[in-house]
């Protein structure tokens, strides 16, 4: 193995756990996309209520600002703390450092619907209902998939870093390198899909961005 | 089309916004009624948007009531009486996500109107705001500001809205395109028949447009009345700036009567005279065309020069060449009114007769000189003076 260079060591090791790798990295992006989903889930309609309320506004974005400043070890192990090992507390760190991005976007682009618009649509005779999923939603639409965007992208990094309270994933691949004398190929082996699935979450995403922003609003 | 039955009332309504000392408007009374074309018209702060707000329940009354057909507002469920009631906002009010077609169809799918009278409604409405049937499916984006302005203004008229709020609709447009929007309303106003309540701070804009003009300022109603009576008797100094020099002078003319204007000692004769006193008459005078009158100064018709001399030998009296076909006028109808009838004279004058038919003046091409010099270069009473005397 010695004396391969590390190019043909990389490709040894795919050769060899091709399909460890895979699994790897289906789990390294579900954990990712089960953080980001839970976090939508809490943080959309959050993001929705909170644009009507300055006030409130304002408090619920500190405080997701609050803990977005938490270094991501620092959270991952006091979250350890009450969840203990696994799975769990991967995914609810991510859910929490998502809920910034999420909120924020959605608070913004709520907020950024022309109050023309609303009022001319309220004017009109829609209910409260109506106007939200007629008007202020499809309007902020690409705004609130961008948030999800810079959400998935940084729960693949909090995901790999989770392999340290035994979540398992392609961080495992890298833990295993750095602790392995010569483990650069292993390193490479792991980071490398780490980082591909960043950037493919951030195309691909780019891509839903601009086919869910209505027809209307495109130049 | 203007009916006597009450559309929308205003009774001592006032409005206070939290937070704010001073009441935003201040017990309010008008009446709007059914067909007639009503501008609110102030300057910002006065009021005027928040008064026609509250006519679909955008604002809420503080105190006093807002009547629609006699009913409370209060008592409508907002919803409801939103989407009966006609809205226009100023240029961006279209949905931009949505087609031309959508966003005129957007009241009549609220109402949950079948697909096949929503669609015939909109071909039709297209049609009203004179634009192409290929707009339909284009989006506002692709339309320029005067077009997407049309459609608001017909979207208000999708579901048969009797009853349409427009607050400064044409604001943002320039003043060509605001004029043609203006002739549309105007025009869809008078056609169909509906009652449009009106928000603008140009006093042009009100004066062509409305029935009625309501003048706010500071929440107060200043006055109310047909654009005539706010241009011919503004109520105080500050409907009178609002009205503005230009168009007051302006207005002032057009209530120029022909009493004003007319030359009181016209050169006559009575109807006993002999011709040869008719002719030395007309020398001296210098004229060729004699106004002739009775004892009593009842006025009978004119001689002129050329009859005259025609038949100098053969007459003897002056009611045998008596022409009377010659229109008058009466000193108090309006100048404005008999423009032309004094110009198609031929650079005659017209004989002013009071109500006893008694010749009481003339007025003549230099009467009507007199009152354009007045309109171009502003009151000029000493040209008029002047030029009086030069008649004389």
């Amino acid at each position: 193995m010695a004396n391969l260079t590390l190019w043909q060591q990389f490709i040894y090791y795919y050769q060899h756990n091709g399909n460890y790798i895979l699994s790897q990295f289906n789990r390294t992006f579900l954990m990712s996309v089960y953080g980001v989903l839970f976090a939508a889930i809490i943080g959309i309609p959050l993001g929705i209520v909170i644009a009507g309320n300055t006030h409130l506004g304002s408090f619920v974005l500190e405080f997701a600002n609050f803990i977005q400043t938490i270094p991501s070890l620092a959270l991952l192990s006091i979250v350890m703390i009450g969840m203990g090992l696994g799975v769990k507390t991967v995914v609810f760190t991510v859910t929490l450092y998502s809920l910034l991005p999420i909120i924020k976007n959605t608070y913004t682009g709520m907020c950024s619907v022309d109050k023309n618009i609303i009022d001319s649509g309220k004017g009109m005779g829609m209910t409260k209902l109506q106007l939200l999923y007629l008007v202020r939603l499809p309007l902020s639409i690409s705004v609130i998939v961008a948030g999800l965007k810079n959400a998935l992208v940084i729960a693949i990094g909090i995901t790999s870093i989770g392999s340290f309270v035994g979540a398992g994933g392609l961080g495992d691949i890298i833990i295993r390198g750095t602790n392995a004398t010569s483990g650069n190929a292993i390193i490479l082996a792991g980071a490398f899909p780490t980082a591909l699935m960043a950037v493919l979450v951030d195309l691909l995403l780019n891509l839903v961005q601009n086919w869910v922003q209505p027809k209307g609003l495109k130049k | 089309m203007v009916q006597n039955i009450p559309m929308v009332e205003f009774k001592n309504v006032t409005k206070l916004y939290p937070k704010m000392s001073k009441p935003a408007v201040d017990n309010i009374n008008f009446k709007i009624n059914k067909g007639e074309f009503c501008c609110l018209i102030g300057t910002s702060g006065s009021g005027k948007t928040t008064l026609m707000r509250m006519i679909n329940q955008m604002n809420s009354v503080t105190k006093g009531k807002v009547l629609i057909k006699g009913k409370n507002v209060k008592e409508f469920n907002p919803v409801f009486l939103r989407r009966h009631i006609g809205y226009v906002i100023q240029s961006n009010g279209l949905m931009p996500h949505m087609t031309i077609r959508q966003n005129i169809a957007l009241v009549p799918k609220l109402l949950k109107w079948p697909k096949k009278k929503i669609a015939v409604a909109v071909n039709k409405l297209i049609e009203l705001a004179q634009l192409p049937k290929s707009y339909l499916d284009r989006y506002p984006n692709e339309l320029s500001g005067g077009q997407q302005q049309r459609v608001g203004v017909i979207r208000a008229l999708a579901a048969n809205q009797n009853l349409i709020l427009m607050d400064e609709p044409f604001g943002a447009l320039d003043p060509i395109t605001r004029e043609s929007l203006q002739t549309l309303v105007k025009n869809l106003q008078s056609k169909l028949g509906k009652t449009i309540v009106f928000v603008t701070h140009d006093m042009d804009e009100a004066l062509k447009l409305a029935t009625k003009i309501v003048v706010l300022h500071g929440g107060h109603l200043i006055q109310v009345g047909s654009p005539d009576e706010i241009l011919h008797y503004p109520k105080n100094k500050f409907v009178e700036n609002l009205i503005g020099e230009k168009r007051l002078s302006e207005a002032k003319y057009e209530t120029v009567k022909v009493k004003n204007v007319m030359l009181t000692d016209p050169v006559k004769i009575n109807q006993t005279a002999s011709l040869t006193t008719a002719l030395a008459m007309m020398k001296e005078h210098r004229v060729d065309t004699l106004l002739v009158v009775d004892l009593e100064n009842h006025f009978k018709g004119y001689i002129s020069i050329n009859e005259l001399q025609k038949k100098y030998n053969q007459a003897n009296k002056i009611s045998e060449i008596l022409l009377t076909k010659i229109p008058v006028l009466r000193p108090d109808e309006y100048l404005r009114d008999n423009f032309s009838r004094i110009l198609s004279r031929a650079g005659q004058y017209i004989p002013v007769v009071d109500d006893n038919e008694r010749l009481v003046g003339i007025v003549t091409r230099s009467s009507l000189v007199n009152v354009i010099y007045e309109k171009i270069w502003g009151d000029k009473t000493a040209l008029i003076k002047k030029s009086e005397k030069e008649v004389k």
